[in-house]
């Protein structure tokens, strides 16, 4: 190159050229200095050790969650020259790094989110018990896979898992985890759950679950989220985000479905119940019988009473009317050749009657 | 029969059963075809519990 002149425009294009092909992408860790956000959108930073400092660009899209100086980060990205504001790295993608760095931007960013009300419990809905179908948002590869399927398996049938297979920790994760959600909640049929799971490991394989935009993600989820991440000691911001955590990806299974034992008792209590309710219908039955054949018993009864009284007030009545009854009071008839005589003028002199009294007859005749 | 109903519907017919057979209907007729209908049921969800598998579908990125 020695003896070409070049002008500044074809400097910058022959550097970044050279960069592209010599390091198309460098990962770098160091210190953050200078971290700033501009217009709610850009972001500039310095990474630097006790020697040297570098300039970094990027946009909000690439961070993990707020971020503040003196952290010790890990940036990948893309060395660059820009036309006029000078050489910097253009960010792909920020991770904090170490116990201590990673807990601080997971503290700050719960703060931020809890504030949003992503964690609130009101926001929390129920999944349903047992789901027909669940999304599985895992690493093929992992033990939580395995053992989640295992447990699954063990307690309950019938149930279509489909399976997102996603990296779980390192830089393509939070992107991986993001798009399985977005892909379970893109489809015509939704499934009843998604379910997201890991086993446990050091604070920074669990980095992308405490990602602001997988948080983001769960939180807005169409469909109800379990989270189940590590160990039960660890706690992701997914985890929190999430309408329902579970301790261990076992957990996860044994809070999503019934145990088949626990159904098959439940079966043969409810096969008794039904027995005996036929039987309590069949008691009810015979009972009603015997009540309805206890009413019409009882209403033939008052009706033979009622006419048995209308029959004594009748033979009262008769009794009372019957001649012999009055002649026992002294009165007598008296007949004229069979018919009786009302009037003395019905009778002459020389006459044959008969007077009938209550203990007989006898014969008279009239002066 | 029951092979186009879930396990969920299922489960909710016969508790609804159940229920019923606690009202004060008496009509013994309806009483003991809800009582086959739930024997039914109980067989089909036993036979499901025993045999039912979960299915695992891996999705494939485009």
């Amino acid at each position: 190159m020695e003896g070409i002149e070049l002008s500044p425009s074809d400097f910058v294009a022959l550097l970044n050229q050279t960069l592209d092909y010599a390091y198309p992408s460098v990962t770098i860790v160091g210190e953050l200095a200078n971290f700033r956000i501009s217009r709610g959108k850009w972001v500039y930073f310095d990474l630097k050790d006790d020697f040297a400092s570098v300039k970094f660009f990027g946009t909000i899209y690439a961070l993990p969650g707020p971020l503040e100086d003196g952290m010790t980060v890990s940036v990948v990205g893309k060395p660059h020259l820009h036309d006029l504001y000078g050489f910097s790295i253009q960010v792909s993608s920020i991770q904090p790094v170490g116990e201590g760095t990673i807990k601080k931007a997971a503290d700050l960013l719960a703060k931020k989110l809890q504030a949003e009300g992503l964690f609130d419990v009101e926001r929390k809905r129920i999944l349903p018990y047992p789901p027909e179908t669940i999304g599985l948002i895992a690493s093929l590869q992992s033990a939580a896979y395995a053992d989640f399927i295992k447990v699954l398996g063990a307690r309950y049938g019938g149930i279509v898992i489909n399976v997102y297979d996603v990296q779980v920790q390192g830089e393509q994760a939070p992107a991986d985890i993001i798009s399985a959600i977005k892909y379970f909640s893109e489809q015509a049929d939704l499934v009843d759950a998604i379910v997201i799971t890991r086993g446990g490991g050091s604070a920074d394989d669990l980095a992308a679950f405490s990602h602001e935009q997988v948080v983001r993600a769960v939180s807005a989820s169409r469909i109800p989220t379990l989270v189940a991440i590590g160990h039960e000691v660890d706690l992701s911001l997914a985890e929190l985000a999430a309408d329902a955590r579970a301790s261990t990806p076992s957990n996860a299974a044994e809070l999503l479905v019934p145990d088949k034992k626990d159904l098959a008792l439940q079966l043969k209590n409810k096969s008794q119940w039904l027995q005996k309710g036929l039987l309590t219908k069949l008691e009810q039955a015979k009972l009603w019988i015997s009540d309805r054949s206890n009413q019409i018993n009882d209403e033939i009864l008052n009706s033979l009473k009622v006419q048995k009284e209308n029959l004594n007030s009748q033979k009262r009545l008769l009794e009372i009317l019957n001649p012999i009854a009055i002649l026992k009071r002294g009165y007598a008839l008296v007949r004229l050749e069979g018919e009786v005589l009302k009037s003395i003028k019905q009778a002459k002199p020389k006459q044959l009657i008969k007077v009938q009294l209550s203990d007989g007859e006898l014969s008279a005749r009239v002066e | 029969m029951n092979k186009e109903l879930s396990t969920i519907q299922l489960q909710t017919e016969l508790d609804e059963l159940i229920l019923w057979f606690e009202s004060d209907n008496v009509d013994l007729d309806l009483a003991i075809k809800k009582y086959q209908r739930g024997t039914e049921i109980i067989a089909e969800l036993q036979s499901r519990l025993k045999t039912a598998e979960n299915i695992i579908k891996k999705i494939t990125k485009s």
